[in-house]
């Protein structure tokens, strides 16, 4: 389902218009994402867990040119299913 | 930081965030999520322009072993669902990081240091950690083989769901870096996966451990939020310092107060001290009488070994003389002529007038003093302390027995002075 379906069938099933879904989304994005700044996790029952990780420094290779990099250290955003989610998944699919 | 936002607390951030009822946003939430989760399991991805995109995976069983029993096991094969955020979404979760850019390092420094075990994470709960480029690649990137993609997303879902240690079954074939492999995801899969570091090539990740929370070598300046250890110890230090100025504030108004207050008392009690001095020397002066005695004794024909004698002379004399000086000295109009006789004689004690000065005159020796202190001991207190204008009965020293010209008599009287003293001494806990 693309983004364009997805706001459709909620304006649908909300009643309401296309702008306030846009809106919506919106705003869930910046509230996990201010969220996830301050390492706080959101949590949607029967859905999952939106978990930010933090990820600390790190050495890589740069390919082309074989130096060793110091990558600083970052927050990730990672999705952890619910137990019942990973079953329909796993069963229902 | 590290709470857990609850759906209600979510529900009302959005209604704040976006001005919506309440009402509209919870249903706003559910419905979305339960669309999500329609269309997984039906098989299809779901992608949220800003937010990110959930996905499917296939997954191909593994060996594993079960961690109760220690046999080994198979998880098979499944489908496990994936979320990757959107760019605009992993920037604004990355916000008190985004100053930060890769940096190189110099070849010089000890490979040691660097290299490790696997790369930890600190939030790590149990489940073994996720590559940052957090599901991309190992989905198409690798030798397409299915162990790397599970050891992709493995740690994160499989964990949970049984207990079986996934990641052990994928050790092998980690992602950061057994090969050179190109792990970015950067490359084919150009899809909302985050390219949280932003370089143009493509970066192997090898296999470190970092339990270095440091930050890189360069120094960095100081971000406003950084919800990190540095921060809060940097927050810590100027929380110090505020603490620290306000010690200093304290300790400086603290010493204003203190020294202001020693100097009042210091002035309090040189004024104290000079009181007293003065009151003292209107009740008791020893030092100018003994000067008197000795001219008393010089003027008259006594022999000076004897200090009786000259008492007794100077009963002599002052018996005529303190007549006249006594109606002289006196200060006080209750004042009486004085004579060693039996008839009640008193005096009043002045600033200028002692027991010591009474004695002096009515009995000739200011040893004598106390025969009167006793005679009036009713009411008075402290010897040295008594207040000017006290009218005293001065007895006669047949009263007491007591023999002006006979020394023992002289230093039995002395020695009860001594002893009233010391009463007041021991009563006033030292204090004379």
């Amino acid at each position: 389902m693309d983004n364009k379906t997805l706001i459709d069938n909620l304006s649908r099933r909300l009643d309401v218009s296309r702008d306030t879904v846009v809106a919506l989304i919106d705003g869930l994005a910046k509230t996990v994402g201010e969220c996830g700044a301050e390492l706080d996790s959101v949590a949607i029952p029967s859905f999952g867990t939106f978990e930010p990780r933090k990820r600390l420094e790190r050495v890589a290779l740069h390919p082309a040119t074989g130096k060793r990099l110091l990558v600083p250290p970052k927050i990730v955003m990672t999705f952890k299913p619910s137990v019942s989610l990973k079953q329909k998944i796993r069963n229902g699919e | 930081m590290e709470n857990k936002v609850t759906m209600p607390a979510l529900v009302a951030m959005l209604a704040l965030t976006t001005g919506q009822q309440k009402k509209l946003c919870e249903d706003f939430l559910k419905e979305l999520f339960a669309i999500i989760e329609e269309e997984l399991t039906s098989g299809g991805n779901v992608r949220i322009k800003g937010f990110g995109t959930f996905k499917l995976v296939e997954v191909e069983a593994r060996k594993s072993v079960n961690v109760s029993t220690g046999e080994d096991s198979v998880i098979p094969g499944h489908t496990k669902v994936m979320f990757v955020a959107s760019k605009e979404l992993a920037s604004r979760v990355n916000l008190p990081f985004e100053i930060f850019e890769a940096v190189e390092i110099s070849d010089d420094l000890p490979t040691d240091t660097l290299d490790g075990g696997e790369d930890a994470d600190l939030d790590d709960d149990g489940s073994a950690p996720v590559i940052d480029n957090n599901g991309s690649a190992p989905v198409i990137d690798n030798n397409g083989s299915a162990p790397v993609i599970d050891n992709g997303s493995a740690p994160v879902i499989d964990n949970g769901s049984a207990p079986v240690i996934d990641n052990n079954g994928s050790a092998p074939v980690i992602d950061n870096g057994s090969a050179p492999v190109i792990d970015n995801g950067s490359a084919p899969v150009k899809d909302d996966s985050k390219d949280n570091v932003d370089m143009p090539q493509k970066i192997i990740f090898t296999d470190i451990e970092e339990d270095v929370v440091a930050f890189p070598i360069e120094p960095i300046e100081k971000v406003d939020e950084i919800p990190t250890d540095e921060t809060v110890e940097q927050e810590e230090n100027t929380y110090e310092e505020i603490l620290s100025e306000e010690d200093s504030d304290k300790r400086s108004v603290f010493l204003k107060g203190f020294f202001t207050g020693l100097a009042v008392a210091v002035v309090l009690g040189v004024i104290g001290f000079s009181v007293w001095y003065f009151f003292m020397s209107g009740s008791d002066e020893r030092k100018p009488v003994p000067v008197a005695v000795v001219e008393k004794t010089s003027v008259g024909k006594v022999e000076a070994d004897s200090v009786a004698a000259s008492v007794a002379d100077s009963v002599r004399l002052d018996s005529t003389a303190l007549s006249t000086a006594e109606t002289v000295k006196s200060v006080s109009d209750n004042d009486v002529p004085t004579k060693a006789s039996d008839e009640p004689v008193y005096d009043t004690v002045t600033t200028t007038r002692y027991l010591t000065t009474i004695a002096k005159e009515h009995y000739g020796n200011f040893n004598l003093w106390p025969i009167i202190y006793e005679e009036n001991s009713s009411f008075l207190g402290h010897p040295d302390r008594i207040s000017p204008g006290t009218k005293v009965v001065v007895p006669p020293l047949s009263k007491y027995g007591i023999d002006p010209k006979n020394p023992d008599h002289v230093q039995s009287v002395k020695r009860k002075g001594a002893a009233i003293y010391a009463r007041f001494k021991k009563a006033a806990g030292g204090r004379k």
